[in-house]
């Protein structure tokens, strides 16, 4: 780093003393230059920042300041929109059957999921990090599902298969059992839905077989040695250690859960049905939205819904405290 | 009883082309602290390691008192285990990872209360036992390691490499604490390093190892005085010892490089074996403590002299250790560790010598160093052999 | 809310087609600006359908060289969601199919380009099309909003072959209760694993054949046309036949009703009735022979009311331009109308698929023509036969979707005996009430 060549000799602005070194790494120095070489250091980190800035603001801030306008409004699409007020707050508070239902749907919904999804990839990354031969393929193979799993492709797929003559009812008569139309019976059509998400528990598994590789294998040996089965180990060490990625993956499936929304559109037909067993909150706001073209309805749920989440992951990290372990520095 | 014995014990890795461990065989009697030394992949560690039923034993045997137990499982051998990195349990508090054992195998609370806390008193760690590990120094948390051990009143302790981890001064206080430690408790102490000094400083006896192969099993001082090869000359003591290519002519006189050294008659009748060598080229070594200034020493013999030059010299207040440089030929020792085998093969060779710190050296120096020849060491130059009988 | 031009004229006019003397205005004899450019179709069809729509396409494409059209074909409900979506964001293809049931919601300048002044100019051309159909197109502002080229009717789909082998002609004309004697009669003569009929309980064009067949109007002047008891009365009905184990099951029903044609029951054979439209009959013929060969389907004319009452909505097809469909593009998108509505080639080749052909010259030909298909003759022989007392509805914004969507919930819960016919009734006229406010 070189030093600059001291003050200029200004005879109208002191100039501050001593050398100065950009983020770039460029000395720079003091006084006039220095700021015009500043100012041009930022114009240019701008400039490259512009293509994201303008993402930011035109897909993400302003359409969602839009929507909260929207949201006090009555506005049909087809004509300009007009001021309602609260009225469509009111109308989501009392006067909805269907958004009730859709609410218990949905809760419903995270509320199998969630859990599932963290047994079955946690479960799964616990077998797969003993070490069997082939591990490359078996994480590939779990990981796939959650890669398709979110696609139109899948959810006719699974609609498909899980139909009155659809592969899993062949699959149950091998053993014996009578089958039915799975999505289109109001008791199952939900669990259906919930199956197909849980299918896609691979994204949680890889980050878990992640977290179970940074545990030293001292720590085991060490419990081998003082008589822990594999349950306990299981218990005491595993379970403790992991917590914060537990933490992690909880946050994230439950965002995720909340905002889902293909895979029962695309199993109900988009009617989030039969009798609005699959209404998942996401798809009624899609049907006042899309198909009653009431957009200021839809984005008063819309902004309920992100408020929710928002309570809802609060309240997660508030309860992190008591049961996610962190290790000390 | 908690002899343990280990009879031919071998680790082989890709259908026997790798040997970690070959053929160990090493009796430990009661209540005595062994120590497994060696440079790194020695095959140390995958010795404690099979003892502890961590590994699978490929050929051999495991004697743990009266037990046979190549196939039983750790925790029914009746063993406790101090690894390299602690193995503490960063979620739980001291207390708990000491009573950890204790609390797997049901054992009633209170009983479990009270041993612990035993165990705190011995350790001085009873004012620690709510913290978690990531609060403690790193000595503290060798203790809580060493607490979670003795806690168990084993039979055997297994210890791997456990001050690795210390810096220089805190491994050195903690030597001593584990050393007196083991005595107070008189359990049998299989202990694993790579650092020589520990390994002389806390050994009943010493077990050195290489790529697998015993070389020598002894207390400290015979190790330090009698070893049985080059390799263990030149492993054990530091600096290490000095070993150069020579021979023994007629007369009593050992031809180093350009010097010839008179060879006392006591030597030959130490060593029985060293007059078939008359003629023959061998090894010959002197440890650095043996080479004095002439300038200081009592009284001045030219018959074991030599000249040499200065090249370096690390003064360390107490002593002064010099390196010159011999006019004779360096006998290299391999070694997977040592930086033997980068050195290059020039004629010219080195010596280290430890003078008092009475002398006065310079570098570029010409010194007389003065050799103590009833302390030469010799060794067969082609199986690096030590000669004696 | 406005009603548009109601459709009674329609049916009168329709009865003399052959005598029919359009005077539509001529086609302009020459274009101003060309005929060239990229534009968009948009239709909705199954597999027959869009093969069919498809060789039309090319013989216009032939024939006007520099114009390509971009095929954008979907599945029923799709369509308006699509073009709902479509709309909404200005992006919506030059020339679409479109519906008079739906032409309400649709027919506002915004969305749709009100074809007045090309229809005035003689740019379009309307020869042989009724003047009543022409204006049973126009939207609530009077403004005309599409160009019809095909009539439809509703009916139920039966397995005729069934009906022979056991003996059991489907007679021309039925009441409710007569078609539920039917039924009960024929069920123990069909083969094993047949349905006798489909559940109609959600099916809103049965459902409005019942209301009107009841004496009652569907909407009055955009407020629901009939009292709770009808619906009541609806729900009743069927789940009589459902429990008596006529109908198929309550999941099968609700898959049955969004299915594609080849994968419906009536078309494989599993079913003996159901509802169809009429002029989808060869569609199904077609895979019905894949499966099951020599069976035949046939049109059904819906129950009537006890005391004779009929019951059955009229609509037409045609094709409406965009709203945003770009000056420079009109002649292509005009020429596209003309060719799809009055060439002799499209015409032979569509065969009526998409409701009897509105023009008349055509209507006669198909029908006396050797190479008409079995299917659109019967559609055409059907459809002159009901169309009299035929009682088009007329529909207000939004109203078909409204009462599909209802009448599907109310007769689901139902139907899987979650609610009471009473209560579901209740909700569904509280529904539709709202969905319509």
């Amino acid at each position: 780093m070189k030093p600059g060549p001291g003050p200029e000799k200004s005879a109208v602005t002191p100039a501050p003393q001593g050398a100065a070194v950009l983020p770039s790494g460029r000395a720079v120095p003091a006084g006039r230059a220095g700021t015009n070489i500043r100012r041009l250091e930022n114009r240019a980190a701008y400039m490259f920042l512009i293509p994201w800035l303008a993402g930011l603001f035109g897909i993400t801030i302003i359409p969602v300041t839009v929507s909260l306008y929207l949201s006090f409004t009555d506005y049909n699409v087809l004509s300009a929109p007009t001021w309602v007020g609260l009225e469509n707050y009111e109308k989501l508070i009392s006067g909805d059957r269907r958004y009730e239902n859709s609410l218990w749907v949905t809760l419903k919904f995270v509320g199998y999921s969630v859990p599932l999804v963290l047994v079955f990839s946690l479960t799964v990354a616990v077998v797969l990090n003993r070490g069997l031969a082939g591990l490359a393929i078996y994480r590939s193979l779990f990981y796939v599902p959650s890669l398709i799993g979110a696609s139109v492709g899948i959810g006719l797929l699974w609609y498909q298969v899980f139909g009155e003559r659809g592969v899993f009812n062949d699959l149950l008569g091998l053993f014996g059992f009578e089958g039915r139309s799975w999505v289109t019976n109001p008791r199952y059509a939900l669990s259906t839905v919930i199956a197909l998400n849980v299918w896609t528990f691979g994204a949680s598994m890889v980050i878990f077989l992640a977290a179970l590789r940074q545990i030293p294998d001292s720590y085991y040996e060490a419990a081998s040695i003082d008589g822990a089965n594999g349950w306990q180990k299981f218990r005491r060490i595993t379970l403790p250690l992991l917590t914060p990625v537990i933490f992690f993956n909880m946050v994230l499936l439950t965002i995720q859960s909340f905002q889902s929304f293909t895979q029962a559109f695309v199993i109900s037909r988009g009617t989030g049905g039969p009798v609005d067993s699959t209404l998942l909150y996401t798809v009624y706001l899609y049907q006042r939205a899309f198909q009653h073209l009431e957009m200021g309805y839809a984005s008063a749920m819309a902004w309920v819904l992100l408020i929710a989440i928002a309570l809802f992951t609060a309240l997660i990290f508030w309860s992190a405290k008591y049961w996610v372990f962190y290790g000390d520095k | 009883m908690a002899r343990v014995s280990l009879q031919n014990l071998t680790k082989t890795y890709a259908g026997g082309y790798l040997r970690a461990v070959d053929g160990l065989n090493v009796d430990i009697a009661d209540g005595e602290f062994l120590v497994l030394v060696g440079p790194s992949g020695c095959g140390k560690s995958t010795a404690l390691r099979m003892i502890a039923g961590l590994e699978d034993i490929t050929d051999g045997a495991v004697w743990i008192g009266d037990q046979f137990v190549n196939d039983v499982h750790p925790k029914d051998r009746d063993i406790a285990m101090v690894f390299q990195n602690y193995a503490l349990y960063p979620h739980m508090s001291v207390f708990d990872n000491i009573a950890f054992a204790l609390q797997i195998s049901q054992m009633p609370r209170s009983e479990i209360d009270a041993r612990v806390r035993e165990a705190a008193r011995i350790l001085e760690l009873t004012d620690y036992l709510k913290r978690r590990p990531g609060h403690l120094s790193g000595g503290q948390r060798q203790r809580v390691a060493m607490g979670r051990a003795i806690v168990r009143n084993p039979s055997v302790f297994l210890m791997d490499e456990p001050l690795s981890n210390l810096d220089a001064k805190l491994r050195v206080q903690m030597r001593a604490e584990i050393h007196s430690l083991q005595h107070r408790l008189g359990v049998t102490t299989i202990y694993v390093t790579h650092d020589q000094t520990e390994a002389m400083t806390m050994g009943d006896r010493v077990a050195l190892l290489k790529d697998g192969v015993l070389q020598q099993v002894d207390r400290p001082t015979d190790i330090y005085n009698r070893p049985a090869n080059t390799f263990v000359a030149a492993f054990i003591g530091s600096p290490t010892m000095n070993l150069y290519h020579a021979a023994i002519d007629g007369g009593p006189t050992l031809k180093l490089g350009s010097s010839d050294i008179r060879i006392p008659q006591s030597v030959f009748d130490a060593r029985p074996g060293l007059s078939r060598y008359k003629g023959k080229p061998l090894i010959a070594g002197i440890r650095p403590e043996d080479i004095g200034d002439a300038a200081t020493a009592p009284q001045r013999d030219p018959s074991r002299e030599l000249t040499a030059k200065v090249e370096l010299f690390e003064d360390l207040g107490s002593d002064t250790l010099v390196h010159l440089g011999v006019d004779a030929q360096a006998a290299e020792v391999r070694s997977s560790d040592s930086l033997d085998e980068i050195k290059s093969n020039d004629a010219k060779g080195r010596c280290i010598a430890r003078f008092t710190a009475k002398s006065e050296v310079a570098i570029d120096q010409t010194v007389t160093v003065q050799l103590d020849t009833e302390r030469l060491h010799f060794f067969d130059a082609e199986t690096g052999e030590a000669i004696w009988t | 809310m406005m009603m548009r031009k109601p459709f009674r004229c329609l049916t009168a006019l329709l009865l003399g087609t052959a005598f029919v003397a359009g005077q539509a205005p001529a086609p302009a004899a020459a274009q101003d600006d060309p005929i060239a450019g990229e534009i968009r179709f948009s239709w909705w069809g199954g597999q027959s359908r869009n093969e069919k729509t498809d060789r039309i396409l090319q013989l216009f494409e032939e024939e006007y060289p520099d114009v390509t059209v971009v095929r954008e074909n979907s599945d029923w409900m799709p369509h308006w969601d699509k073009l709902t979506i479509q709309s909404a964001g200005g992006n919506q293809p030059c020339t679409i199919q479109m519906q008079t049931r739906w032409l309400a919601t649709y027919a506002k300048p915004n969305i749709l380009r009100p074809l007045d002044d090309l229809y005035e100019a003689g740019k379009l051309d309307t020869r042989g099309i009724a003047e009543s159909v022409i204006e049973s197109s126009r939207g609530d502002d009077g403004q005309l909003y599409m160009i019809p080229s095909g009539v439809f009717f509703f009916g139920m789909m039966y397995n005729r072959t069934m009906a022979e082998e056991a003996g059991m002609p489907v007679p021309e004309t039925w009441t409710w209760s007569e078609f539920r004697d039917y039924l009960e009669a024929l069920a123990p003569k069909l083969p094993d694993g047949v349905n006798p009929t489909h559940n109609m309980g959600r099916e809103a064009n049965t459902f409005v054949a019942w209301i009107q067949s009841n004496g009652y109007e569907v909407f009055d002047q955009g407020e629901i046309g009939f009292p709770v008891e009808v619906v009541v009365d609806w729900f009743n009905y069927w789940e009589d036949m459902r429990k008596a184990g006529l109908t198929d099951s309550a999941e099968v029903m609700v898959a049955d009703l969004g299915s594609l044609i080849e994968e419906s029951n009536i078309a494989n054979g599993r079913t003996f009735i159901t509802e169809r439209p009429p002029n989808r009959l060869d569609s199904h013929q077609v895979v019905l022979d894949a499966v099951k060969p020599g069976q035949e389907l046939g049109i059904a004319t819906y129950p009537t009311g006890e005391d004779g009452t009929t019951g059955m909505d009229l609509g037409a097809n045609g094709i409406a331009i965009g709203a945003t469909c770009p000056e420079e593009l009109l002649p292509a998108s005009v020429a596209w109308i003309n060719f799809f509505t009055q060439d002799d080639r499209a015409a032979q080749i569509y065969e009526s698929d998409n409701g009897v052909v509105a023009i008349d010259r055509f209507m006669e030909a198909q029908k006396n023509a050797e190479d008409t298909s079995r299917g659109q003759r019967e559609q055409i022989e059907v459809f002159q036969r009901v169309v009299p007392d035929a009682k088009p509805v007329s529909w207000p914004s939004g109203g078909y979707a409204a009462l599909t969507e209802a009448i599907n919930r109310g007769y689901d819960a139902v139907a899987f005996e979650l609610m009471t016919p009473e209560e579901a009734a209740e909700q569904f006229m509280t529904e539709l009430a709202d969905m319509l406010g």
